[in-house]
C-alpha cells in the first residue's frame, strides 16, 4: 500500500509539470506582442511592463522563474488589474467554484447510484424504461440548455407563487446553490446512472450472488451487502473524470446564473487575455484535477483489498 | 399396447450432411444484426436525415443566413405575405366633419401605422385612447392606455408594435365633473413595411424613389433571430459548421490516435511503456482548458471564429483514448494464436496488419469514432457557447444557442432550436455508438 | 423415509426464442448419509436441477413437481419461508470457488454471515464459529484465514471454505455442483476425502452433481444419470460401472480414455448432438445418437423398467417383450461396439 501511494504520488507530481510546463509554452507561442498597444503607449511605460513581467529575460530564464515561482506558490500578477495577485484571485474565487462543484458531485454521486440501483432493481419493467430514457436525455442535451431552461423555471415559479421562492442567479445563500448545484450535477449524475446500472448488472450474473442467496440472506443484505457493495467499485473510479467534467461544466453554469466563481473568471480573463491569469488558472486547475484523480485512486485502493493488499 | 414390429432396429435415413454455405463474415453478420437493432435503425436514419439537412437543405431552402432584417427580429413562425409599401410622410390630420359629434373614423390600418381621427366633443376637457386586443368587458378593462390628449387634439397615430390582428380601440372623452363619453372601433390592421425598413433590409434600392406599391416579405418557418436572420437557414448554416467540427476532428484524433496505440503495440517493450506515459501526460491536461489555451496559442483572439484551430486543439488533446483501446485490443490480438500461426506460415508483417490486425481493429475505431462524435460536437457547442468557439458572424449551433441566451425569456425558441438539433446529433450518435458496441461485440469505454 | 424425495420435477426457462425446457419430469430420492451421483453432459440439466432444488431458478423459470425436504414440501412455500431453509437446511457448493465468494468481504465475514442470519448469534460469537468450522474444514492457520480475502486463498483452500460455509449451520442436504471441477488432482482428492468425512460423520445427504466417472467412483453410493433433462438409468454405483443399463451411460463410459490394455489410437466418442430443449422430441431424446434405436424407440417414449437390484433403465430395451438377443432372460448387450470412432489429434 505503502508503495502504491509513493509511486502514485510521485507520478503525480511529475503530471503536474507537465501541465505546467504545456502551459508555458502553450502561452509563450502567442504570436505577437502580449503588451497590448493600449497598454504600453509610452516606449518608457513598455519597459517597465517588460521589466516587471520578465518578457525582457530569453525563454529559458522566464521558464526557471516561471517554474520556481510555482513552486513556492506563486502565480504572479494579473495582466489587466496590475495590482492584483493571481493567488488572490483564486483563493477569492475557487472557493466558491469549490462548494458548488462539491454539492454536484454529491448530487451526481448520490443520484446516480440510486437511479443506477434502481432501474438494475426494476430491470426491464417501468422504473427502469423511464430512467434510461431520462438518462439518454440527459446525456444528450447540452449542459447551458438544462442552465437556461432551470432559469426559466425559476423565473416562472417565482411569477406563480407570487414572490421569490429561489432567486434566478447570484451567489451568498444556501438558496443560490440549488438550482446551479442540481444543473451542474444532472449530466454527470446520468452517466453515473448509466454506470451503476450495468455494473450491478453484471454484478448480479455473477456466481457469488447466487452463493449468498444459497446461505439463505435476506434479500435486502444480498442487495446491499454482495450486489450493491461490488457495483460500485467501477463507479469509484470514474470519479475522477467526474470531477474534471463538473469543473469545467462549472464555467458555463457560473456564467449563466452569475456566480463569482473562478470558472466564470477563467472565462473573463480569457475574453481580455489576461495572461498571468490563464497561466496561473490553468496549472491550478490541472493540478487540481490531478490531485483529485490520486485521491480518487487512493479511496479505490481503501476500497477495494485486491488492489489495496497487492 | 407395443407388437413385436416395434422392436425392430430402427431404419434411418443416412445422416444427410449440411450442405456447406460460407459462413458470413464478422461485417456481414453485424450488419445483418445492425439492420434488425432499433438503436442502430433510430440512430442510423436520424445521422442520414440529419446529413440531408445539412447538405441538401440549402439548396431547397435558398435564403441568406446572414441577411439581416433588425425590424423583423425575433418573429415567431412566419408564412411569407406581401406587405403594402408605406412611406415615412409625416401626417397632416384635416379636423374630422360628421353629424354625430365623437365619431371615430380609421383613415388608414395598416402594421406599421393605424391613424384614427374623430370629431371634436365641445365639452370634452380632454381625450384617452385605448387599445386592446379584444373586445373590452368592463369600463375598466380598455387595454393599453395609448396616448391622453388635449381638447384640441383630434387625431392620432398608432405605431406601437403592431400585428395583422384585430384591434378595438376605445376613445374616452372626459366631461367636466368626472363624467365621460366614450366611443369605440374595430380594425383589422393589413401587412405593411415603411420604405424605410425595406431599404435596410435590401428590399428597396437606397436613394431612389420608392416605385413600388407592394412587396413580398419572405417566409420564415422557424422564425427569425434577434437579428431578424432566417432561424432556418442560420441553422443549416450551423449545422455545416458544428458537423465539420463534430466529424471532422474525431476522425483525425481517433485515425492518429489508432496508429499511435497500435505503433505501442507492435514495437512494444520500453517503447511501449513510453509512448503509453506520454499517453497519460495528455489525458491528465483538463481538456477544454487546454482547448482554449491551444486557440490562444494559434493567436485566435477572444470574437474571432477559429475553426481551424478549435480541429488542431481537440486532435491534440483527444488522441490517447483510442489511442490505448487500439492499443489493448492489438496486444490481446497479439497474445491469441492466430497472428502467431500467420507468421510461421510465413506471412510478412504488412501482410500480418492488413489482413489480420486491421479488420480485429477496425470494429473497436469505428465504436470510438461513434462515441468520439458527441464528444467533439458538445466541445464545440459548451466553447462557442462561452464565446471561446465559434464566434458571430459565422453560425454554429453552439454560438447560435450562445446568442438565444439572450432573448431567452421572451423568445426561448431561439435557444431551444439549435439545441435540440445537437440533442438530436448527440443522441443519434450514442445509440449509434451503444448499437455498434453490442453488435461487434467489443469492450469500449465511454469518456465522461 | 428419504431425506429428500423429487417427484416429477419440471423446469421451464422462458427465453428470446422460446420455453427451453432445462429439465423434464426428474425422480430420485436420497437418505441421509447417502451421496448420490448426478451426472451427466454440460447442458443436460443437471445445475439446473440443483437451482430447482435450492429454490434459486434464474427469474422467468417455471418450476413445477413436487420437493419434499424432511417431509415438507417445498415447492409451495413463500419465498421467505424457503429462503430461511436455504444455508439451514440445505446449503450448497459450486464449481468455481473464486467466483462464488465476494470478492470485497473477509471469508471469516462470509461464513459467518450465514450463522448470523439463520442463528440468533453475535457477530463475535459467529466469527469464532467460522474460525472453528475453517479449522475443522482443514484451513490451516484458520483465525488468520478468517480475516483474509477470497484472492489470497487457493483454489483448495478456498472450496474448503465454501464447504465450510455451506456446512455452517448443519444442514441434512448439500448439494454439490462440480465440487472439485476447477481444482488440481490432489486437491480434488483432498476435498473429496472431507466431504466423505461429513457424510460419514453428520449422516449429511450428498447430492453430488458432476461430469467426471472418476469422482463418481470414489464417493458416491448411488448413481443417476441425465440426459437431455431427464434422468435415463438410475442405480447402486457398482451396478452401474460394471453393467450400464442405458446405451447412453454406455456410450459415456466407453468415452472414458483407459489407461489398461493397448493405448487407442483414436478416441471414442458418442456421434451426434443431444436433443434441443426447446422443442425436445416426444419418444426418446436419445434415439438420433443410440447404436441400438428401435422403431418404437423413435415412437414412444420409454418408461423406467426393472434392470436389476435397485437398478432402473429409461430404455426400451429393457421392456417385457423385446427379443433379448438370442438369449431370453439376460440383459441385453449394451455395448460400445457401435459407437463411432473419431481421430484423436
Amino acid at each position: 500500500m505503502l508503495r502504491f501511494v509513493a509511486k502514485r504520488l510521485l507520478s503525480g507530481a511529475i503530471t503536474i509539470w507537465f501541465i505546467a510546463t504545456a502551459t508555458f509554452f502553450a502561452m509563450h507561442a502567442v504570436p505577437g506582442d502580449p503588451l497590448s498597444d493600449e497598454m504600453a503607449v509610452n516606449p518608457e511605460i513598455r519597459r517597465n511592463l517588460e521589466i516587471r513581467y520578465g518578457f525582457d529575460k530569453p525563454l529559458m530564464t522566464q521558464y526557471a522563474v516561471f517554474m520556481g515561482n510555482i513552486l513556492r506558490g506563486d502565480f504572479g500578477i494579473s495582466f489587466t488589474q496590475q495590482n492584483r495577485r493571481v493567488n488572490d484571485i483564486i483563493r477569492a474565487h475557487f472557493p466558491v467554484s469549490a462548494i458548488l462543484g462539491v454539492l454536484a458531485l454529491l448530487i451526481a454521486a448520490i443520484g446516480g447510484v440510486v437511479w443506477g440501483a434502481l432501474t438494475a432493481r426494476y430491470r426491464e419493467r417501468w422504473p427502469d424504461y423511464v430512467i434510461t430514457l431520462l438518462v439518454m436525455l440527459a446525456i444528450s442535451v447540452p449542459s447551458f440548455v438544462f442552465a437556461a431552461l432551470a432559469q426559466w423555471l425559476v423565473v416562472g415559479l417565482n411569477a406563480w407563487a407570487g414572490h421569490t421562492v429561489l432567486p434566478v442567479a447570484g451567489w451568498g445563500s444556501p438558496a443560490h446553490m440549488v438550482m446551479p448545484a442540481l444543473v451542474l450535477g444532472l449530466g454527470t449524475m446520468a452517466y453515473i446512472t448509466r454506470l451503476t446500472r450495468s455494473s450491478m448488472l453484471e454484478v448480479a450474473s455473477q456466481d457469488f450472488m447466487t452463493t449468498a442467496r444459497a446461505k439463505g440472506l435476506s434479500e435486502t443484505r444480498v442487495f446491499f451487502r454482495h450486489q450493491l457493495r461490488n457495483a460500485l467499485l467501477p463507479v469509484v473510479t470514474i470519479l475522477g473524470p467526474a470531477v474534471a467534467a463538473i469543473t469545467t461544466g462549472g464555467f458555463v453554469v457560473e456564467l449563466i446564473f452569475a456566480i463569482p466563481g473562478l470558472g466564470r473568471y477563467f472565462v473573463q480573463a480569457v475574453q481580455q487575455l489576461d495572461y498571468t491569469v490563464i497561466m496561473g488558472t490553468t496549472v491550478f486547475y490541472g493540478a487540481f484535477l490531478v490531485i483529485m484523480v490520486l485521491l480518487v485512486d487512493l479511496l479505490y485502493g481503501l476500497l477495494d483489498p485486491r488492489i489495496r493488499l497487492r | 399396447m407395443t407388437a413385436a414390429v416395434d422392436f425392430q432396429p430402427l431404419e434411418r435415413a443416412p445422416r444427410a450432411e449440411l450442405p456447406s454455405q460460407p459462413a458470413p463474415s464478422l461485417w456481414q453478420a453485424a450488419w445483418r444484426r445492425l439492420k434488425r437493432n432499433p438503436r442502430a435503425l433510430m440512430g442510423g436514419w436520424a445521422i442520414i436525415l440529419m446529413a440531408a439537412f445539412t447538405v441538401l437543405g440549402p439548396w431547397v431552402w435558398q435564403v441568406d443566413p446572414g441577411a439581416q432584417a433588425p425590424a423583423r427580429a425575433s418573429l415567431g413562425p412566419q408564412a411569407g405575405y406581401w406587405a403594402q409599401v408605406v412611406t415615412d410622410e409625416a401626417w397632416q390630420p384635416a379636423p374630422l366633419q360628421a353629424p354625430e359629434p365623437l365619431t371615430l373614423v380609421v383613415d388608414e390600418a395598416n402594421t406599421a401605422r393605424v391613424r384614427l381621427r374623430w370629431t371634436a366633443l365641445p365639452a370634452a376637457e380632454g381625450y384617452r385612447l385605448f387599445r386592446h386586443e379584444r373586445m373590452p368587458r368592463s369600463a375598466t378593462d380598455l387595454g393599453l392606455p395609448l396616448a391622453e390628449l388635449s381638447p384640441a387634439e383630434t387625431a392620432y397615430e398608432d405605431k406601437l408594435r403592431l400585428r395583422a390582428r384585430d384591434y378595438v380601440y376605445t376613445l374616452q372623452a372626459m366631461l367636466p365633473e368626472g363624467g365621460e363619453r366614450q366611443v369605440r372601433v374595430q380594425v383589422r390592421p393589413g401587412h405593411a413595411i415603411t420604405s424605410y425598413e425595406a431599404k435596410l433590409q435590401g428590399l428597396l434600392a437606397i436613394g431612389e424613389p420608392v416605385a413600388v406599391e407592394q412587396l413580398y416579405l419572405p417566409a420564415h418557418p422557424l422564425g427569425t433571430d434577434h437579428l431578424g436572420r432566417d432561424m432556418l437557414a442560420r441553422l443549416m448554416e450551423g449545422a455545416r459548421t458544428s458537423l465539420f467540427i463534430g466529424l471532422l476532428a474525431p476522425l483525425l484524433f481517433v485515425g492518429l490516435g489508432s496508429v499511435y496505440g497500435a505503433l505501442a503495440a507492435l514495437l512494444g517493450g520500453a517503447w511501449d511503456d513510453w509512448m503509453m506515459r506520454f499517453a497519460d501526460f495528455i489525458v491528465a491536461l483538463p481538456f477544454l482548458l487546454f482547448v482554449i489555451l491551444i486557440r490562444i496559442a494559434f493567436g485566435i483572439g477572444p470574437g474571432e471564429s477559429g475553426i481551424l484551430a478549435l480541429v488542431v486543439a481537440m486532435v491534440m488533446l483527444g488522441w490517447p483514448t483510442s489511442a490505448r483501446l487500439v492499443r489493448a485490443q492489438v496486444l490481446q490480438l497479439r497474445e491469441q494464436g492466430f497472428v502467431e500461426a500467420a507468421r510461421l506460415s510465413g506471412a510478412g508483417y504488412g501482410y500480418l496488419v492488413v489482413r489480420h490486425l486491421l479488420p480485429n481493429v477496425s470494429a473497436i475505431i469505428l465504436v470510438a469514432l461513434s462515441f468520439a462524435v458527441p464528444q467533439a460536437i458538445f466541445t464545440e457547442a459548451f466553447l462557442s457557447f462561452i464565446g471561446m468557439g465559434v464566434t458571430p458572424p459565422t453560425a454554429s449551433w453552439g454560438a447560435m444557442a450562445n446568442d438565444g441566451m439572450q432573448t431567452l425569456f421572451n423568445h426561448p425558441q431561439q435557444l431551444l432550436l439549435p439545441s435540440l438539433l445537437i440533442s438530436i446529433t448527440v443522441l443519434a450518435f450514442n445509440a449509434l455508438g451503444d448499437a455498434l458496441r453490442d453488435e461487434l461485440d467489443v469492450r469500449a469505454g465511454e469518456r465522461l | 423415509m428419504s431425506l429428500l424425495t423429487v417427484r416429477d420435477l419440471r423446469v421451464g426457462i422462458r427465453t428470446a426464442a422460446g420455453v427451453v425446457q432445462a429439465v423434464r419430469g426428474v425422480d430420485f430420492a436420497l437418505a441421509a448419509g447417502e451421496t448420490l451421483a448426478l451426472v451427466g453432459e454440460s447442458g443436460c440439466g443437471k445445475s439446473m436441477t440443483a437451482l430447482a432444488l435450492m429454490g434459486l431458478t434464474p427469474p422467468g423459470a417455471t418450476v413445477s413437481g413436487e420437493v419434499t425436504l424432511e417431509g415438507q414440501s417445498l415447492l409451495p412455500l413463500s419465498p421467505a419461508r424457503r429462503n430461511a431453509l436455504r444455508g439451514a437446511r440445505m446449503g450448497l457448493v459450486f464449481q468455481n470457488p473464486m467466483g462464488a465468494f465476494n470478492p470485497t468481504m473477509r471469508v471469516g465475514d462470509q461464513i459467518a454471515e450465514v450463522l448470523r442470519s439463520h442463528r440468533n448469534l453475535s457477530a463475535r460469537e459467529a466469527g469464532a464459529r467460522a474460525v472453528a468450522l475453517l479449522a475443522r474444514m482443514q484451513v490451516t492457520r484458520p483465525a488468520e484465514r478468517a480475516r483474509q480475502y477470497p484472492f489470497e486463498f487457493s483454489g483448495g483452500m478456498l472450496q474448503r471454505a465454501m464447504v465450510a460455509m455451506a456446512v455452517a449451520c448443519e444442514p441434512p442436504l448439500l448439494i454439490a455442483d462440480e465440487p472439485t471441477t476447477a481444482l488440481d488432482v490432489t486437491v480434488q482428492a483432498e476435498v473429496l476425502a472431507l466431504l466423505r468425512e461429513l457424510v460419514e460423520e453428520r449422516r449429511i445427504g450428498l447430492l453430488l452433481i458432476t461430469h467426471d466417472f472418476g469422482v463418481v467412483a470414489e464417493i458416491a453410493d448411488r448413481v443417476a444419470v441425465m440426459y437431455a433433462g431427464q434422468l435415463v438409468e438410475q442405480g447402486p454405483v457398482q451396478a452401474v460401472f460394471r453393467a450400464p443399463a442405458h446405451p447412453y451411460t454406455a456410450g459415456l463410459q466407453a468415452a472414458l480414455p483407459r489407461l489398461e490394455g493397448p493405448r487407442q489410437d483414436t478416441l471414442t466418442t458418442i456421434p451426434g448432438t443431444p436433443p434441443s430443449l426447446l422443442s425436445p422430441p416426444p419418444a426418446c431424446g436419445f434415439v438420433d445418437r443410440c447404436p441400438r434405436a428401435m422403431s418404437i424407440c423413435a415412437a414412444q417414449a420409454p418408461g423406467w423398467f426393472d434392470a436389476g437390484d435397485a437398478h432402473r433403465s429409461r430404455c426400451w430395451l429393457w421392456h417385457a417383450e423385446c427379443p433379448q438377443d438370442g438369449q431370453r432372460g439376460s440383459r441385453p448387450r449394451i455395448g460400445p461396439a457401435d459407437s463411432e470412432e473419431v481421430s484423436g489429434e
